[in-house]
């Protein structure tokens, strides 16, 4: 099984499994333009602790048969349903969510960004503003009339 | 203090007011001729590459810094316990935005120096946390994904959202309500299906004002009348509307005047009274329609349908709940020879008697038909097509055999005729003439004799559901027989005579003698022959058991125990 390198943005090297690197297309893409590579390939957007969580996630997905390409970009209200695994996985701070989200993105990982997209829905689906506000420490900065009058526009949404 | 070091320091001391008159070129220029001055003592070196690592910072280049950086570098070289060697080259590579370095330089000065050097460690220390504070902030376990996450990946997440959910999230904050309002996957399906208010004209306005003219899909509940001139003006700013659903309200609603708005209409659902007028007005209105489904005609009387030109509707449904007639009522022939590309039919509880054989071949793709309560007498003439056939609560038809010979349906694969008190195994046996239906639903047939199930079981090689809900012949005689049902995964066998000795017969020869594992689902609501024990026994054999009990008849009070 040949192995390649990795390098984080803070020039941590981390050495995974070919195979498992190219869950993410876009260093597919680059092993298959450059072909053999012994250096680093070095990833500038995602630091060590976020690319060992998205190599994590990679290993655990390998054998995973590849993503159709249904894109069909605007449909609406897919299932938020994530498998038992992924869950756990995705039980991370939220500033990791996000890195994870970025990174998946970046690294053009469609599966993962999925799950990452869903686990951020779910923690907004049927939650009132202030639950929202709650969840991820926003601060609330309408006007009480703006509030008011935003209530008003959307009562008919409330549980 | 020996004749060099009096040297050294008569330029450094030169060096430092050139250093303070920010002449730092001579201020470098003087410490270096103090340094090329042999036999110094290493503190006075120490001292003087301090000051022009100083001042080649203070020129600020990336040269001159690198300069500054060896020098730094090279205090620590002649004496590895000096801690201002660890702080000079620190700041430099903080300069340098090197902070890692800087970090993992200070963690190694505290291992070099002297353990007796208190001060100098608390200075490294100090130095160490305000750096590490730089690099990593405080972690917080909160984080805005307004500011952290791009817009495209933003809309990406609010696609998974439901529609009220996101109109909610708007009351987030100024940047939520920014962003959510804008986004052009907000407004993309206007789902107000639930609704808990009357939806007011200002309401489905503002989702009309909204709109990016990307809506697919809309869903009104409880729509006041005012509301309709907004959403006329929702339909005609998105011609990409295919889907329109009219939920509840309590007035009716001028529906063809919205859907004449609607160029792209495939499916309408109507959830409120709407007359059969205006269901053959809207289909001559609206000839995109592919999907139409009424829950509330006021069928009062037929007087042909007011179009001319064939619609292109492949899915009908009709749920008929008022009704004036005349007994020559002539709706459901006239519906099926308007619509050529019918696939699907439903219509339930139509009273007008039909005597007259209907003639369903004029959709020649209809492959589901389903009639419930409607006063056929007689079978109608079907396409061979038909997969799905419900003939259910059926009280004046009685099917002759002449009928079934002039409707072959070799398709056939599920075969619905609850409640028919007149079907009889002959008619059965007669329909599926040689096919194999997967499912049976014969619910309430009294006629059916299930004291041995041989009969059946010549087109039961394919049978993965059957029920025979409420017929007393149905019990513990023919649990053996029915493991040859070789494929059975469902049966509902509620209120009949099984006792749970015969369940578990059943569920065991069907587990040893199915090809298909068996049955997974076994309902017997009602079976008072079938105790806790034998259910209990069943699930532990890894089947699905349904085991409710009426545990009080005919009073009000209804509670049922497992």
């Amino acid at each position: 099984m040949s192995e390649i390198k990795l390098l984080s943005s803070d020039q941590a090297t981390i050495t995974v499994q070919k195979e498992v690197a190219e869950r993410s297309i876009l260093i597919k893409n680059m092993l298959e333009d450059v072909g053999e590579v012994t250096e680093a390939i070095p990833i500038p957007n995602v630091n060590e602790s976020v690319l060992k969580k998205v190599i994590e996630w990679c290993e655990h997905h390998k054998g995973d048969p590849p993503a159709q390409a249904d894109d069909d970009s605007d449909s609406r209200k897919k299932s938020t349903d994530i498998d038992e695994w992924d869950q756990k996985f995705m039980q991370v701070d939220q500033e990791m969510l996000f890195e994870i989200i970025l990174a998946a993105n970046y690294l053009d990982i469609k599966p993962l960004l999925d799950v990452g997209c869903k686990t951020v829905a779910n923690m907004i689906k049927g939650k009132s503003p202030d639950e929202i506000r709650k969840t991820f420490n926003i601060q609330n900065d309408f006007t009480p009339e703006e509030e008011e009058q935003i209530r008003r526009e959307n009562e008919w949404a409330e549980e | 203090m020996s004749s060099a070091d009096t040297r050294a320091v008569q330029l450094q001391r030169e060096g430092q007011v050139a250093y303070r008159n920010k002449d730092y070129t001579k201020a470098i220029k003087l410490f270096s001729q103090a340094l090329e001055i042999p036999r110094t003592t290493t503190a006075m070196q120490l001292h003087i590459l301090d000051n022009r690592a100083a001042a080649k910072e203070k020129v600020g280049n990336e040269v001159s810094l690198k300069g500054a950086l060896a020098d730094a570098r090279q205090m620590i070289k002649l004496q590895k316990t000096y801690v201002n060697g660890y702080l000079r080259t620190g700041k430099i590579l903080q300069l340098q935005g090197c902070h890692q370095n800087a970090l993992n330089l200070y963690k190694y000065g505290l291992e070099k120096l002297e353990p007796s050097d208190e001060n100098g460690k608390e200075l490294l220390e100090k130095m160490y946390e305000k750096v590490h504070a730089r690099v990593e902030p405080p972690k917080a376990k909160m984080v805005d994904m307004m500011t952290v996450l791009p817009v495209e990946l933003l809309d990406m997440i609010i696609q998974y959202i439901p529609f009220p959910s996101l109109i909610l999230a708007q009351g987030v904050s100024k940047s939520w309500r920014n962003f959510l309002i804008n986004s052009s996957k907000t407004y993309v399906e206007l789902d107000f299906s639930s609704a808990k208010k009357p939806l007011s004209r200002s309401t489905v306005m503002l989702a009309a004002q909204r709109t990016q003219n990307n809506v697919r899909k809309a869903v009104f509940n409880r729509l006041e009348f005012r509301g309709v001139q907004p959403l006329i003006h929702l339909a005609t700013l998105n011609p990409g509307l295919t889907e329109l659903q009219l939920l509840g309200y309590e007035q009716p609603l001028p529906v063809v005047d919205i859907v004449k708005h609607t160029e792209n209409l495939r499916k309408l659902i109507i959830k409120s009274a709407v007359r059969t007028q205006v269901i053959s007005q809207i289909l001559a209105q609206c000839r995109s329609l592919e999907c139409f489904e009424c829950f509330d005609v006021d069928h009062m009387g037929f007087r042909g349908w007011t179009f001319e030109n064939k619609s292109n509707l492949k899915r009908l449904y009709l749920r008929i709940v008022k009704e004036e007639y005349q007994p020559s009522d002539q709706m459901l022939p006239a519906l099926v020879a308007h619509l050529p590309e019918l696939r699907e039919l439903e219509v339930s509880e139509y009273g007008p008697r039909q005597t007259d054989q209907l003639d369903l071949t004029a959709a020649p793709h209809l492959t589901v038909l389903r009639l419930r309560k409607v006063a056929i007498t007689v079978l109608p003439l079907l396409p061979r097509t038909i997969k799905h056939l419900t003939l259910a609560r059926l009280p004046n038809l009685s099917i002759v055999p002449d009928d079934i010979l002039k409707s072959p349906l070799p398709a056939l694969q599920e075969l619905d005729l609850s409640y028919n008190p007149n079907i009889r195994k002959n008619t059965l046996l007669l329909l599926l003439d040689s096919v194999s239906p997967r499912k049976l639903v014969l619910d309430m047939c009294p006629r059916l004799d299930f004291g041995t199930v041989d009969w059946l079981l010549p087109c039961g090689s394919k049978l993965e559901e059957l029920s025979v809900v409420g017929n007393s012949t149905f019990g513990d005689s023919v649990s053996k027989e029915m493991a040859g049902f070789k494929m059975l995964k469902r049966l509902d066998i509620g209120n009949t005579k099984i006792t749970g000795i015969g369940l578990l017969n059943l569920i065991r020869m069907s587990q040893k003698e199915g090809s298909g594992g068996g049955l997974q689902y076994v309902g017997c609501d009602m079976c008072e022959g079938v105790g806790h024990d034998a259910v209990h026994v069943a699930r532990k054999m890894g089947v699905v058991v349904s085991h409710r009990m009426l545990t009080e008849y005919g009073g009000k009070k209804v509670r049922y125990s497992e």
